[in-house]
């Protein structure tokens, strides 16, 4: 195989990575970085170095960061891809292969981006298993038996300090390497110390570590009790794929490196593709633009595939509001109830984001600080986030804890992309009269609750009526309100805040109150004389027809037509009320107090 | 040789002296103390505790001498007054039941300050202790991550942890309880998927399951009995709710509470229908005699909606040791709930002498209360009396005393309203609780400005705790449990 074609298969593979993370999953690249926050501080470096593998972290860690920048973040990640792919060539060069099955090559790293598919695996693993293989390329290129057996005495330890147990493809490699040399006994030797080894540390410095950590690599996967198949199958495919090439017969045909690489592209593609869980990554994706506040794309993403789960919903809700557009299209997404407008918070990382960030711009600020506490202390790896620690600082500034905040601001100093934000909220610590001026923060002072009381989650709607009742700039909260009432199916509590949505919204009353508002008129009154809130001419006339079909035949199939599915009357009299299956609790009939 | 030996101790000697005599010249007198960080300002210390090392307030470097009352002198300057551990040592020994005089010279923008000597005080009481133990954890409400129990050698600067979430990944560990400061006899809960009361006593571990059908839920807040034969803990059907007004997040509660007295020798609770009534009753302790058995007990109230009319008295019930049975009267020791308040943690001093409890406007978990201050019951004469010295404008709690009674060991969250730090404070003979001070760190501001940890339930501990952790992995993750039983 000529030079030029390992290259372009390199690069190929180089060029395909990062158009994969940056284009087709660049939300995978912001979803890891939300989940740390990388310090540059001696402290931090040290914490890592405390813990066998703790340096693969770290250098993760380092790159991962950059994934604040999801291109940015992608090149690093394809050229750590890249250096698997070529620790993996040279090993096999230096077990004597050539490049008849330089193709083979790229499989490791195929291996990986599929094993990635997965949210729970950490970058640590790709850049252990690359220590780790260019360790055992520079150890077998060492001709020297002597010099061998004595760099193993110390590499064997480095090694597994470095990156924990993926020393097993350093020793195994280099074992291959000895017994390719004819010296077994060696190989075997270095294999038999790294198990020592790993041993004393499991009894001595790791001894805070469980055992199934400390065996399958804690800080490779994030749930500590468990490592999933294809994890192994890609330690195992580090470890085989160097000697399969050097020991494959070697075919004299040109065109098998150039079909090999493309077979394995194309079996990768495949496998990546299914790798990536489709629903999973649509989750994140429109978590990453709530993050970015890109509120249009949010909904036009809505749109295109209708959201079924409280987080999505919650986040079109939130997108909603912050375009103004709550009460008049909310229906036009499938509602499940007050559980996808606000949704509980559960003890983990992910599903509470867009309600974390809804009780935020309501001005809940306390709600908000009580969710991002348990995002961050949800994270499975226990690490703490950067975006998350931004949040909790400026919740704790509203709330005037300025001595908090700034064991949260420190933190956010010593990292790369929050420090300039840090070191401009750092200003304001302990300066009343700067918070109070400031557009977002002085903003949610004025708008937060006036008297204090116990939060219900099952009493939201009261909740929002209080804080909307305390201060009438905050149309948010209304919006909030009555979308609350809307879901709950609570027509006495939406016909309270009638006076409130007049106030508010003038002679436009938004679509979906006034189909609220007619639907629970029309019950008592045998025309629309006297209803209180100004009804539109369109909404009287689709009520008529609504009403019409709905009276006739209530199975009628035309009523789930896209134009009856997007109005109120559909959820009302169509739709089941669905339980919030994590209580087992149905909403509307909780009675518990709020006060 | 031996003039080898000689020639170091004289360079070191002279290095030494040179160190503290390049004293700053030409300085200027501030005329007042530093404002210093921790404000170890007049505070009462033992003899061999970690050295105090500070931060002067926005200066850029310092240089301190600290001069003994009784002899001896030692310096420290750069950034923070860091002081050598053996010369420290070696100063408040000497100076024992005498003033340390500490003089201050910071540099602010390039000139130097002379401040005002403030001293520190060395008790005569020793604290022989070997350190701390508490519980670190980080701001979250129903969530945690890192979680772990460690020990604190107070007389250097190491910390070693006892066990640790990474052992027991997904577990929530707290309660963890020695006999008077006594590790060899310990327990400690562990809730998650793999829930247990841990008893160990000399190194011999036990996985209790607590929860029977005659009592309300598993055993909580613990407490050993000076013979080490029994357990009291108290059973808490407990909630939590959040606030919305920016002075206060969270109130914990109980929906139901009782106590109950475990024997450890035969994993039999022992209950009695004076501590299983309608009303709560929750935080048993025994007296330093084992005799008496104090908690706390409230009238019901519905919660959370009236969690704030929960208020607490001290009461005070008989306990047989020899015959493990809980008397048949009840006394109220000390009522305040007639005043308005609400009596929580009561931890009598071992040497009999004193109870300190917690007081605070309603409630029995004073966590986010900041009206929250530590008084002191003299079980002689029934006095009672704040502790002023060591209270301060934000929450005190979750006290203990050292092994000898002299030093008390709280949380409070005086530094930033939301951690709670570990504060030691000596007790006079009269109960006189002198100013505390902030557990010593080798560079105390960047360590607590960059720790998010909270010091969850401090406690001495007389020697260093020893719990196998790979074997205590190992028993917790198998689910084998001793399942308690009633004692008929």
């Amino acid at each position: 195989m000529s030079k030029i074609v390992g290259i372009i298969q390199s690069a190929a593979l180089f060029v395909a990575v990062f158009l994969f993370w940056a284009f087709v999953h660049p939300e995978a690249l912001s979803y890891h970085e939300q989940y740390q926050m990388f310090l540059f501080s001696w402290d931090y470096l040290f914490e890592h170095l405390r813990v066998a593998g703790g340096m693969a972290e770290y250098v993760a860690e380092f790159f991962v960061q950059f994934n604040y920048y999801p291109v940015v973040g992608a090149a690093l990640m394809a050229s750590l891809f890249l250096g698997l792919q070529i620790g993996t060539w040279r090993m096999a060069k230096a077990l004597g292969a050539d490049g008849c099955h330089y193709g083979l090559s790229l499989v490791p790293a195929v291996l990986m981006l599929v094993l990635m598919g997965d949210d729970n695996v950490k970058a640590a693993l790709l850049v252990a298993v690359v220590i780790t293989v260019f360790a055992a390329v520079a150890y077998a290129r060492v001709d020297d038996v002597r010099w061998r057996c004595a760099a193993q005495v110390v590499a064997v330890p480095v090694v597994y300090l470095l990156c924990g147990v993926a020393v097993v493809v350093y020793v195994v490699l280099c074992a291959i390497a000895e017994a390719r040399r004819g010296r077994w006994a060696v190989g075997v030797g270095g294999v038999a110390y790294a198990v020592v080894i790993v041993a004393i540390a499991a009894w001595t410095w790791m001894s805070q570590y469980a055992t199934q950590g400390i065996l399958f690599g804690h800080n490779y996967y994030n749930l500590r009790m468990a490592s999933p198949a294809m994890l192994f199958v890609v330690v195992a495919s580090a470890i085989l794929v160097p000697p399969a090439m050097a020991f494959l017969p070697r075919v004299g045909r040109k065109w098998l490196p150039v079909a090999e690489c493309i077979a394995v592209f194309a079996i990768g593609a495949f496998a990546v593709t299914n790798s990536f869980d489709t629903k999973r990554y649509e989750l994140v994706n429109i978590d990453r633009l709530v993050r970015g506040e890109k509120w249009a794309e949010v909904v036009a993403l809505a749109e295109a595939c209708q959201p079924s789960d409280p987080t999505s919903l919650s986040a079109v809700n939130l997108s909603l509001a912050m375009r103004g557009e709550l009460l008049d299209k909310m229906f036009s997404f499938n509602q499940i109830g007050p559980q996808g407008l606000l949704t509980r918070s559960l003890r983990e990382q992910f599903t509470s984001f867009p309600t974390a960030e809804a009780f935020f711009r309501l001005g809940m600020v306390n709600m908000a600080q009580y969710y991002f506490f348990d995002l961050q202390e949800g994270i499975i790896d226990c690490r703490k986030s950067g975006r998350i620690s931004k949040r909790i600082a400026e919740t704790l500034i509203v709330n005037g804890r300025y001595e908090m905040a700034r064991k949260y601001i420190c933190r956010l100093k010593e990292t790369l992309f929050y420090s300039q934000w840090a070191r401009k909220a750092e200003t304001y610590l302990g300066n009343d009269a700067a918070v109070d001026a400031h557009p977002v923060w002085g903003r949610l002072r004025k708008l937060r609750f006036k008297s204090s009381f116990f939060a219900n989650y099952y009493e939201m709607d009261k909740m929002l009526a209080i804080l909307y009742d305390g201060n009438h700039d905050n149309r948010m909260a209304l919006d909030y309100f009555l979308a609350q009432c809307l879901l709950r199916r609570d027509i006495r509590q939406l016909w309270t805040g009638l006076v409130w949505a007049k106030e508010a919204y003038g002679s436009r009353i938004p679509r979906h109150v006034q189909e609220a508002v007619i639907v629970a008129w029309s019950q008592s009154h045998p025309n629309l004389d006297g209803v209180p809130i100004p009804i539109s001419p369109d909404v009287t006339r689709d009520f008529t027809e609504f009403v019409k079909m709905y009276a006739a035949n209530r199975s009628d199939i035309r009523l789930n037509a896209p134009r009856w599915r997007k109005t109120y009357w559909h959820y009302l009299l169509l739709q089941q009320p669905q339980e919030d299956t994590r209580t087992g609790a149905t909403i509307i009939n909780n009675e518990e107090q709020v006060r | 040789m031996k003039t080898t030996y000689r020639l170091m101790a004289v360079a070191m000697a002279t290095l030494l002296t040179t160190a503290c005599t390049t004293r700053p010249t030409a300085t200027e007198e501030a005329g007042r103390i530093p404002n210093i960080w921790p404000d170890y300002a007049d505070v009462t210390i033992p003899a061999g505790i970690a050295p105090l090392n500070f931060e002067v307030d926005s200066a850029d470097a310092v240089f301190v001498t600290v001069r003994g009352e009784k002899g001896g002198e030692i310096c420290a300057s750069g950034k923070i007054a860091d002081f050598d551990i053996d010369e420290w040592h070696d100063l408040t020994a000497k100076n024992a039941g005498a003033d340390l005089s500490v003089s201050v010279c910071a540099k602010h923008d390039g000139k130097w300050l002379q401040y005002t000597d403030f001293k520190i005080h060395v008790s005569q009481d020793q604290l022989d202790d070997y350190g701390l133990t508490y519980r670190k954890i980080a701001p979250g409400y129903e969530t945690y991550s890192h979680i772990g129990i460690y020990q604190r050698d107070i007389h250097t600067f190491d910390e070693s942890p006892i066990v640790t979430s990474t052992l027991v990944p997904g577990q929530c560990m707290c309660c963890h309880t020695a006999n008077r400061a006594n590790p060899a006899q310990l327990t400690q809960h562990y809730r998650g998927k793999h829930p247990a009361t841990l008893v160990q006593v000399d190194g011999q571990r036990k996985w209790l399951t607590t929860k029977t059908d005659s009592t309300l839920c598993n055993c909580m807040y613990p407490y050993w009995h000076p013979s080490g034969n029994y357990c009291a803990y108290s059973l808490n059907k407990v909630g939590q709710s959040f606030m919305t007004g920016h002075e206060k997040f969270i109130e914990v509660f109980d929906r139901a509470s009782d106590c109950c007295v475990m024997d450890v020798r035969t994993n039999e609770l022992i209950l009695s229908p004076l501590l299983q009534t309608p009303d709560m009753e929750t935080y048993p302790v025994f007296s330093s005699d084992g005799k008496t058995m104090f908690y706390c007990t409230s009238k019901p109230h519905r919660v959370p909606a009236e969690a704030n009319q929960l208020r607490y008295d001290l009461c005070a019930i008989g306990f047989d040791a020899e015959r493990g049975v809980i008397g048949n009267h009840v006394d109220t020791i000390l009522r305040v709930t007639d005043k308005g308040h609400s009596i929580s943690l009561p931890r009598p001093s071992y040497d009999g002498r004193f109870l300190m409890y917690c007081l605070t406007d309603y409630g029995y978990f004073p966590i986010d209360h900041k009206e929250a201050d530590l008084w002191i019951l003299d079980l002689r004469t029934g006095d009672t009396h704040p502790a002023t010295a060591a209270n301060s404008d934000d929450t005190e709690s979750f006290h203990n005393w050292s092994s000898d009674s002299r030093w008390i060991v709280f949380s409070s969250r005086r530094h930033d309203s939301m951690t709670s730090l570990a504060y030691i404070a000596h007790v006079d003979t009269s109960g006189q609780v002198g100013k505390p001070f902030l557990l010593p760190q080798r560079e105390p501001r960047s360590f607590y400005t960059h720790s998010l940890h909270s010091y969850n339930t401090p406690d001495f501990t007389t020697t260093k705790v020893t719990l196998d952790p790979r074997a205590a992995h190992r028993e917790l993750f198998s689910d084998e449990r001793i399942q308690v039983t009633i004692k008929k």
